[in-house]
């Protein structure tokens, strides 16, 4: 009976040493894998074959309706403060010369006061509401809508409706603030504030693929702005203003396009400009190492274009550091 | 003592320091005022309550009368004084010393002349490396405007020039001292702190460091900020050196980073605490009432009484209607309210102020009054609106809305649609063919489609006592004022159905000249006797430039060598007089 219950006392340390040398083996696998995933989603990518180091605009190109109306490819598309919509019209030889040629198609004012458009390779524009003074003419169901414009016909019409993490509140009065096109992954990038509020930050980047019409990954619970993608060496990144900070970030991207990761801060903007207190409103890059940001104060609420000063600051790209460095700065 | 004891007691002592923690975050929890914003006001130099500027003041309005308007910097050695001397005297550096209009002088003033730096080296002060060379810093006030020239001592030439918009150079000492003088004296910082500090306790700001963390983004002013610190806590004083007045203070952490404190920051984060998060209770004489900065409705009040007696469920601002007749469909619709996450478009820089309405020398009732500004104002196509709510100690109330220019013409027309909820049940009558007709259903009328009384009464609200007001349309016969010739609409206050009774997104278009302004939307035809009714009031009043009659308007003129705006303000609403002997 003795040696029957130290037979059974045997056998159960046996069970768990086994269980307990299976639970650590578990565990390293879920671990390794872990880290896999993790170091696959963070990692950022040796720059894929085929693209360029620098910006990453270089493909689009004028709508196909425009050149059918005799536009060349200077002809400029834009969204102004007391136009409302969309209107195309020639590049002004002077400055201060009066606008020629001036067209708007009768859809065009359709979504109301728009953000600045961006075109693809094949001439499609994409634009989203930009409410200026009031939300008359920019109701909020529509300020998550990324609307387009058909390169074929110049036709503007909804494209996407952008989920959101928080339904509009009162506080805030803005949807998608920012717009960037990549043609090397035919990716729209868009920033959206829509849900944030004054105590939650509820923002979201989202990649919307062109080719499917979806989106393909987001970064949530940021409310940014200004956005551009750029190519280092090292691989994509997406660079983007917050509107809470003087600040500007930036995130990986996969060769596909994909949002890969946690964002990494890049530079403040703490004190720069007359006011010390912009934010990143757009970002361009338009050589091979430079950045032109367009700063601007930013409080969530509405302003009139005209009360709206803007700052423009040229930064210069270290591949060594892999930072940017500011160039204009007077005090220097 | 035993296991279980000990876990008992282990326990038991964990729940107390979790209780006492949670007792002490309570207390901690006591909010602390985060600060205070000074009220605009115009500055009168015969009122300047310190001597050193009243002193200052004095020594600016001589150097204006100069023929080289620039106060000079005094006590430098003579290098330097030179350096000064050559600079002034050269016309390239006088570029901005005068209006360019007017021919008027601008107050400039010479901040300081430090020895050239070796960045200051340039093609065209490429000498300086063999000789002495300085750079001197002027400041203009008038253009927020910083002129530096790079001045040869030895060549005894002045170099070159560059000018900085938006940029003021480092301050000299004397107004560093003068800064820490005005805080020190201000009402706000005594009260912040608890006590009159002297001029050591503030830590001071003339360090570039410093310089650089505080800014008057709105005034476009000389500004700099003296702190006193106070235990774990630092006290901002924002100083206008341009106008010699506080603009505020603010309460930071010492050791926390964040950023700097400036007009734009401080005016915003203490707006939004004190007066958008949160309703503020009003008590004066026989009225009580509360009221609360709104998203986009501006000042709203409510549960207003007088004597007890429920008057007004609420009242508020909700569009600026803003139309110019030489462009066709031109102009805009504006919201005002909360500076920050807000739907307006013209907003609070400060809380709402509160004063003693004086007729003939006897206080007769006080004024709640809120402003809204443009960013920019008083330049074209920025905006100044304000809120007026009168009470008097008779009962008799006004809801007005004014509007001080300047807008992006002189043909505008300003239509601000009020939004009265009135308390408990009425009906409504206009006074038709000498009598009072009342309203059976839901409905719109235009101020010229019926005639007061021969006191000027051209509506009235009652119950069924016969107890309410009558209503006095603006019509001239209010100082400085040109008449409403308003549109009407009374609606019914549904309670299962908001129309507008929260914050309302823009209810109308810039441009509609008609009686399209937005209320329409609510009237269905009901009936609306003896019920809870709304008051829509939308005025509509065109603005004046001309000289003489201006009116809605502002000018930008220079007064002490600087730019200020000149108001010409225009108001409008209806006054509510109480029914006597019902």
């Amino acid at each position: 009976m003795a040696n029957k219950k130290k037979q059974q006392a045997k056998q159960k340390r046996a069970d768990r040493r086994k269980w307990l040398g299976w639970g650590i083996l578990f565990a390293l696998v879920v671990g390794v894998v872990g880290y896999i995933v993790y170091s696959v989603n963070t990692s950022e990518e040796k720059l894929a074959q085929g693209f360029s180091v620098g910006g990453v605009t270089y493909c689009q190109s004028t709508p196909k309706f425009a050149k059918d109306m005799g536009y060349d490819d200077s002809a400029i598309m834009s969204t102004n403060e007391t136009l409302k919509g969309l209107f195309i019209y020639d590049r002004p030889l002077q400055v201060g010369q009066p606008l020629a040629h001036v067209y708007q198609h009768p859809t065009w004012d359709d979504a109301g006061y728009l953000g600045a458009p961006v075109n693809d390779a094949d001439g499609n524009i994409y634009v989203a509401p930009a409410p200026r003074v009031n939300l008359y003419d920019n109701p909020p169901d529509q300020q998550n809508t990324i609307y387009k414009v058909d390169t074929d016909t110049g036709e503007l019409a909804e494209y996407i409706r952008l989920p959101f993490a928080a339904p509009m509140p009162p506080e805030n009065p803005f949807g998608i603030i920012g717009l960037a096109y990549d043609c090397d992954t035919n990716s729209l990038y868009a920033a959206s504030v829509y849900g944030s509020g004054k105590d939650s930050e509820a923002g979201i980047i989202y990649q919307v693929d062109l080719d499917t019409g979806k989106v393909e990954s987001q970064l949530k619970n940021i409310d940014a702005f200004g956005l551009g993608v750029f190519n280092r060496i090292a691989g994509k990144r997406l660079y983007f203003g917050l509107t809470r900070k003087s600040e500007v970030w930036s995130v990986a991207l996969g060769d596909d396009g994909e949002i890969r990761g946690k964002p990494r801060f890049e530079f403040s903007m703490a004190g720069w400009g007359a006011d010390g207190d912009d934010k990143a409103r757009r970002i361009v890059f338009r050589k091979a190492d430079e950045m032109f940001v367009r700063g601007s104060a930013f409080n969530y609420n509405l302003i009139a274009g005209t009360e709206r000063i803007q700052t423009d600051y040229f930064l210069r790209y270290d591949p060594a550091q892999d930072i940017w460095l500011r160039e204009d700065d007077p005090q220097q | 003592m035993n296991h279980r004891t000990r876990t008992v007691l282990a326990i038991t002592a964990i729940v107390a320091v979790l209780l006492t923690s949670c007792t002490s975050s309570s207390s901690e929890s006591t909010p602390t005022p985060p600060g205070a914003v000074v009220p605009r006001a115009t500055i009168n130099p015969q009122q300047y309550p310190l001597p050193a500027l009243e002193a200052q003041a004095t020594l600016v309005q001589n150097v204006l009368q100069q023929p080289l308007p620039v106060l000079l910097l005094i006590g430098l050695d003579a290098p330097r004084a030179q350096a000064q001397e050559i600079a002034v005297t050269d016309s390239r550096f006088q570029g901005d010393l005068w209006d360019a209009s007017t021919g008027a002088a601008l107050r400039n003033e010479i901040f300081g002349v430090y020895p050239m730096r070796e960045s200051d080296i340039t093609d065209a002060t490429a000498q300086c490396q063999q000789s002495t060379c300085y750079r001197v810093e002027m400041y203009n006030y008038a253009k927020n405007l910083t002129t530096v020239g790079f001045v040869s001592v030895t060549d005894k030439t002045l170099l070159a020039v560059t000018k900085m918009a938006d940029t003021q150079p480092d301050a000299p000492q004397y107004l560093v001292d003068l800064a820490v003088q005005i805080a020190s004296e201000s009402p706000e910082v005594i009260a912040a702190l608890g006590y009159k500090p002297n001029g050591d306790d503030a830590r001071m700001t003339n360090t570039k460091t410093a310089l650089n963390l505080t800014r008057c983004q709105r005034s476009r002013h000389l500004c700099l900020a003296p702190t006193f610190v106070d235990g774990d806590r630092a006290l901002w004083a924002i100083v206008d050196l341009t106008d010699g007045v506080l603009v505020g203070v603010r309460w930071t952490d010492v050791g926390t980073y964040g950023p700097a404190v400036t007009q734009r920051s401080l005016q915003d984060d203490i707006v939004t605490q004190l007066y958008c998060d949160k309703a503020t209770a009003l008590e004066r004489g026989d009225w009580r009432m509360n009221f609360i900065l709104t998203s986009s409705d501006g000042l709203r009040i409510s549960d207003v009484q007088y004597k007890s007696r429920a008057i007004l469920e609420s009242a508020k601002l909700v569009d600026w209607h803003v139309s110019y007749s030489t462009t066709e469909a031109f102009g805009y619709s504006d919201a005002v309210g909360c500076p920050i996450f807000s739907q307006a478009a013209v907003v609070a820089f400060q809380g709402p102020t509160v004063e003693e309405i004086v007729e003939d020398g006897e206080i007769v009732g006080f004024r709640l009054q809120q402003e809204f500004w443009g960013e920019q104002w008083p330049l074209p196509c920025s905006y100044f609106y304000v809120q007026r709510f009168d009470f008097y100690n008779d009962g008799r109330f006004r809801v007005a809305a004014g509007n001080i220019g300047r807008g992006c013409g002189t043909n505008g027309t300003y239509r601000p649609v009020l939004r009265l909820a009135l308390a408990a049940e009425n009906s409504f009558a206009t006074w038709t063919d000498s009598a009072w007709q009342a309203w059976s259903t839901e409905g719109w009328q235009a101020q010229s489609d019926s005639e007061p009384t021969d006191e000027g009464y051209q509506y009235r609200f009652a119950d069924s006592s016969g107890a309410g007001f009558y209503v006095e349309p603006g019509r001239g016969q209010f100082a400085g004022e040109r008449g409403d010739n308003a549109f009407i609409f009374i609606t019914l206050d549904h309670p299962d159905r908001d129309e507008g009774d929260s914050d309302m997104i823009t209810i109308g278009p810039c441009c509609n000249v008609n009686y399209e302004q937005g209320p329409e939307r609510f009237i269905d035809n009901e009936p609306i006797e003896n019920a809870e009714l709304i008051l829509w009031y939308v005025p509509q009043v065109e603005n004046d430039g001309a000289p003489g009659e201006q009116y809605c308007w502002a000018e930008s003129v220079l007064d002490r060598g600087v730019y200020t705006a000149k108001e010409y303000p225009c108001y409008m609403g209806p006054m509510f007089v109480p029914i006597q002997n019902p």
